[in-house]
């Protein structure tokens, strides 16, 4: 039995993307954000409150991209660029630029506006953040220019990790960073039908 | 043609320094100095999304931290990396996650508003109230570190890999700063190890 412990618009959002595209079933926890304040029995799950979780027997995971490379691994899976490979760099590389180089930016946004408190000092971190966003989704323009997918020519687990701060800068309404091979990009993204049918759990 | 990285001390540049370190391998190392100008032409010709490290190979340019550390560690047979075949490798890619993902994003909303110019009292203030929501956030994530490190040396596989020199970055600028009291007694011994590593001494003194 595979289980994973979600919550809306958090990184889980690409584990549950990475089951629908490998069309696994498995029980999905619906968790309110955040868990750590409105469920503290999850901390007995996960200590850190992070979501999201996969227990799958004896493996636990709390890393969402480490859950999407292990559900794909175990399954065979194209959507991984294995070691090997001529593209793995490219892959690697990919796969952090969604974590590290997009997150980095949008976490500080996240946590900010988490934060009761308004005013011109909050206000300041934010441009900040989002001059620091504009610059990096720069780099994916260029890299979109001629390719539908980051890597390989085919949909990997690195457009499911850029996809989930692509979603955030939507839903943080800073669409306008997004250079028009972006915005197709992601829009080829959501088409999809294992993509929709992630997005739309509750 | 030796390979070249640009460097910042203080900086995700330093993982790569280390994992060189732990190999025996030089490459030549290109220091921006303290307060780097990264959102020039010249280094957006490097690396255009601004962040550091880079790591100029040949014709190869790679970006992130732990994935040029992934690089150099299949290029020179390292057992830095752990295969996908080997018992633990799902814990290694989980722990190599958590150092970046978990750890270091609190760690970079501190170091970033800490940069912040022209503060006024007021936006002080402000600082306070995420520095303390960043303080929260690390003594939540610190207690998974804490209970992996039961009864273990090293996180994954049972010996030093990447996880520990993606960990190592965040564990040793919490250690050197006013959240080290969060860290604990497992967690200041595993640090305690790593940084005393000749490898991370040698990395952390290059300018």
């Amino acid at each position: 039995m595979t289980t994973v412990y979600h919550a809306k618009n958090t990184r889980s959002m690409r584990v549950l993307w990475v089951l629908e595209e490998l069309g696994l079933e498995a029980e999905v926890k619906s968790l309110p954000f955040p868990p750590s304040k409105l469920q503290p029995d999850y901390l007995a799950i996960n200590p850190t409150g992070t979501v999201p979780t996969l227990v799958d027997g004896s493996v636990q995971l709390t890393e969402s991209m480490a859950i999407c490379e292990y559900l794909a691994a175990k399954h065979g899976s194209s959507l991984l660029v294995g070691p090997g490979d001529p593209m793995r760099t490219e892959f690697v590389q990919w796969l952090w630029y969604g974590e590290s180089t997009l997150m980095t930016p949008l976490s500080r946004m996240a946590t900010v506006s988490r934060l009761a408190r308004k005013g011109a000092d909050i206000d300041a971190v934010l441009e900040d953040a989002r001059g620091n966003a504009g610059v990096r989704l720069t780099a994916l323009e260029q890299r979109l220019d001629g390719r539908d997918f980051l890597v390989a020519g085919r949909l990997t687990l690195a457009d499911i990790s850029a996809g989930y701060p692509l979603h955030l800068v939507g839903l943080f309404g800073m669409d306008h960073l997004l250079g028009p091979s972006s915005t197709a990009y992601r829009e080829r993204l959501r088409s999809r039908p294992a993509y929709q049918k992630a997005i739309a759990i509750p | 043609m030796t390979a070249t990285l640009y460097h910042v001390p203080t900086s995700r540049s330093l993982r790569v320094l280390w994992a060189l370190e732990e190999m025996g391998v030089t490459v030549e190392v290109r220091s921006l100095g303290p307060r780097p100008h990264l959102q020039g032409p010249e280094y957006l010709a490097i690396n255009p999304a601004g962040t550091l490290p880079a790591l100029v190979d040949g014709e190869r340019t790679i970006h992130e931290s732990l994935a040029i550390c992934a690089y150099l560690a299949d290029r020179h047979g390292s057992d830095l990396l752990v295969a996908p075949g080997e018992a633990e490798w799902p814990d290694f890619q989980q722990w190599l996650l958590y150092g970046e993902a978990t750890l270091q994003a609190p760690m970079s909303v501190m170091a970033r508003i800490g940069r912040l110019r022209d503060k006024t009292p007021e936006m002080q203030a402000g600082i306070d109230a995420v520095r303390a929501d960043c303080r929260f956030s690390l003594s939540m994530r610190l207690r998974l570190l804490e209970q992996r490190l039961e009864g273990r040396d090293y996180l994954a596989a049972g010996r030093m890999t990447l996880a520990e020199i993606s960990v190592g970055y965040p564990l040793y600028n919490i250690g050197k700063g006013a959240f080290a009291s969060l860290l604990g007694p497992r967690s200041v011994a595993y640090r305690e190890r790593l940084t005393a590593r000749p490898a991370f001494r040698r990395a952390i003194a290059v300018p």
